[in-house]
């Protein structure tokens, strides 16, 4: 059992807009896996999929070596879940959610509930319907760690929650990943949160994973160019892929590229233009650009959108 | 020591760490057999990777800089003056090396840079 | 497991279960009470026999009423999250489902207890002659067999139709109205009368709502 979860050749659809189409993900055993991608472009759907909360239409999904949806069942007694909704009955309270939760997990560490209940200023008694949307999101993490799970899949669980409080919930998760050597899928909009913290990064746009990689590979695999005398033709024939071009000033032109070298520069050189600087991106740009490229509104080289990532490909 | 690290910056996280590690062993914040942060104190302080420290921390063993012993954690190794002297020298250089790069982008001239770093530094005493 | 499915399912209906009860417990003095306004002497056991011919009708809609809320409402508290938390429970969908329908159907056991002490305390009062008999423990089996069979048709409905159970229910009323008026234009009105008294009269499976509910009788 290498992958904590394959899926492989995708394919899901609701409603008449929004299709998963072929799609191929895999998240290594003890990876912190970054799921990115712009609302819409069905995180929370490939997710609901791997726990086994929705059929696909076509393709395997394999979640610590059980297969989903059939055994999802299975599965979950591994996996620990935080999703973006409230995940409580809201007229239990913090003692009897976490009784309730207990029942269902063979695992479950009820000291370490306590511990965590402590920690993070939980009261036993307090309903939930009246937790503060932090201490919801603080309970909800508690019941998932609570579990052992082998598996963590959250699903923006920092969204709307104050900084500090972001802090005390990824240091806990970072915490239990050290001590249990657990991998974790975290989907999320927040970027810079995904750059510290994950070191495979998986980015899905309009129902396809566009890029799959380990972290440094895919920011290093991004830059800009700062070109000069560029002309405005046709970039089809480059050796790399270019995402998008923007012109800056007269003479000036901001590419961004994707499997570039510096031992490219021959095919600038060709053409009369010149690379006269090469910036790198961070996580968030080069999602941006990345996107740019996929879609096609960046005036880059790359197909649009007949194309799925493979791990070569970048 | 560690009051952050910028996730956006081009060197990787576990470079930033083993440089921060380096450059306070250099300039004596952190004294020969002090102990560093363990792992998991780390890594929840910084909300990074575990993995990331453990392969900063290896990196700095390597060089010899600290040493991981099994159960008591991350100690500094007592380092040789030159080792230290020679991390200070590099440290310069890539301070350097950043501001020359920002000077290219503004198209300075060597001569303009040189001429504005006398004006800026202090007279040796 | 089990004891968390139901610790939910009574706290989600004690309110329902304890307004059930109490009914169901008032309900043969009041059907008394109302029989004595009826008759000769209010004290005789025919004041209670002929009570309830009202009783039986109330406890025919306290039974539905309470099987519909007690089948509905944990259903709702589920489906307010998209039914995720037990959807993400290590245990497969129908285990869950037949959990919540015993938990449900163990909790009805509450108010056909409460029937037969009502009943038990209204015999104990009356002085029986010897043509007539008792029957308070029957009356509280019927209830709970009729209690059983709205909860497990009203479940039912509710697990398979989900968020459009309601749309579906309206939709079988009107096609059972439709379907009688349409056999009746066509002439053959008979059919409707004669499924409808097959369901309604004994064996029929709706017969336990039908027909009279007694308390005493000879």
């Amino acid at each position: 059992m290498t992958d904590a979860i394959r899926i492989r050749g995708l394919a899901w659809k609701a409603g008449r807009d929004f299709a998963i189409q072929d799609m191929n993900l895999t998240v290594p055993r003890g990876a912190i896996y970054g799921f990115l991608g712009p609302n819409g472009a069905g995180k929370t759907s490939t997710i609901r999929l791997l726990l086994g909360m929705a059929k696909p239409y076509a393709g395997s999904i394999e979640v610590l070596g059980h297969t989903v949806p059939r055994d999802a069942h299975k599965a979950l007694a591994r996996i620990g879940y935080v999703p973006e909704r409230l995940h409580l009955y809201p007229t239990l309270t913090v003692a009897e959610s976490i009784r309730f939760r207990r029942a269902f997990y063979a695992g479950f560490d009820m000291a370490e509930a306590e511990r965590l209940r402590r920690h993070f200023g939980l009261r036993e008694h307090q309903l939930v319907s009246r937790l503060s949307k932090g201490e919801s999101g603080k309970l909800m993490m508690l019941l998932a760690l609570a579990q052992r799970p082998e598996l963590l899949v959250l699903d923006e669980p920092t969204d709307g929650l104050d900084p500090v409080l972001r802090r005390e919930l990824l240091a806990s998760l970072v915490e239990y990943v050290h001590t249990h050597g657990a991998t974790v899928f975290i989907s999320s909009h927040l970027v810079h949160e995904q750059e510290r913290i994950c070191d495979w990064i998986g980015v899905m746009d309009r129902g396809r994973l566009i890029a799959e990689l380990p972290m440094q590979d895919f920011r290093s695999g991004i830059k800009r160019l700062r070109v000069m005398g560029a002309e405005s033709g046709s970039t089809a024939d480059a050796p790399f892929t270019v995402l998008s071009r923007e012109r800056v000033s007269e003479r000036m032109e901001a590419w961004a590229v994707r499997g570039w070298e510096p031992s490219m520069n021959e095919w600038f050189t060709r053409s009369a233009a010149e690379v006269r600087e090469v910036l790198d991106l961070d996580l968030e740009e080069s999602f941006v650009e990345l996107l740019r490229g996929a879609r096609g509104d960046g005036d880059g080289n790359e197909h649009g959108h007949g194309h799925n990532a493979s791990r070569e490909t970048l | 020591m560690f009051t952050r690290i910028d996730p956006r910056s081009p060197t990787p996280i576990y470079a930033q760490i083993a440089d921060a590690v380096r450059v306070a062993v250099a300039a004596g914040e952190l004294s020969a057999g002090e102990g560093l942060l363990s792992v998991r104190a780390l890594a929840m302080k910084l909300r990074v990777n575990p993995a990331t420290v453990v392969q900063a921390y290896q990196n700095l063993e390597r060089e010899g800089i600290v040493e991981m012993r099994q159960g008591a954690g991350t100690f500094v190794a007592a380092v040789p003056k030159e080792a230290r002297s020679r991390d200070r020298a590099a440290a310069a250089r890539r301070l350097a090396r950043q501001m020359l790069a920002e000077a290219a982008r503004l198209g300075l001239s060597p001569t303009e840079v040189r001429e504005a770093l006398d004006r800026e530094l202090p007279e040796p005493k | 497991m089990f004891a968390q499915v139901m610790f939910t399912q009574l706290r989600w209906t004690r309110m329902i279960l304890l307004f059930t009860s109490v009914a169901t417990f008032l309900t043969p003095v009041i059907a008394w009470w109302i029989g004595g306004t009826r008759v000769l002497n209010p004290e005789s056991p025919r004041a209670v026999m002929s009570g309830f011919d009202t009783g039986g009708p109330m406890l025919v809609l306290i039974g539905i009423l309470a099987a519909f809320l007690l089948a509905v409402y944990p259903w709702t508290m589920d489906a307010a999250a998209r039914h995720t938390l037990p959807l993400s429970l290590p245990i497969t969908w129908r285990r869950y489902v037949a959990m919540r329908f015993a938990a449900g159907a163990l909790l009805l056991l509450l108010p056909a207890l409460t029937l037969w002490f009502g009943a038990l305390l209204v015999v104990a009062q009356l002085e029986l002659p010897p043509t007539l008999r008792a029957y308070p423990g029957m009356l509280a089996l019927r209830f709970l067999a009729a209690l059983m069979l709205a909860y497990s048709m009203t479940f039912a409905l509710q697990y398979l139709a989900g968020r459009r159970s309601a749309a579906v229910a309206l939709g079988l009323l009107v096609g059972g109205v439709l379907l009688s008026a349409g056999l009746a234009i066509i002439g053959d009105g008979g059919v409707t009368g004669m499924l409808f008294d097959w369901l309604v009269e004994f064996p029929g499976p709706l017969a336990v709502f039908a027909s009279d509910w007694k308390l005493i009788d000879v």
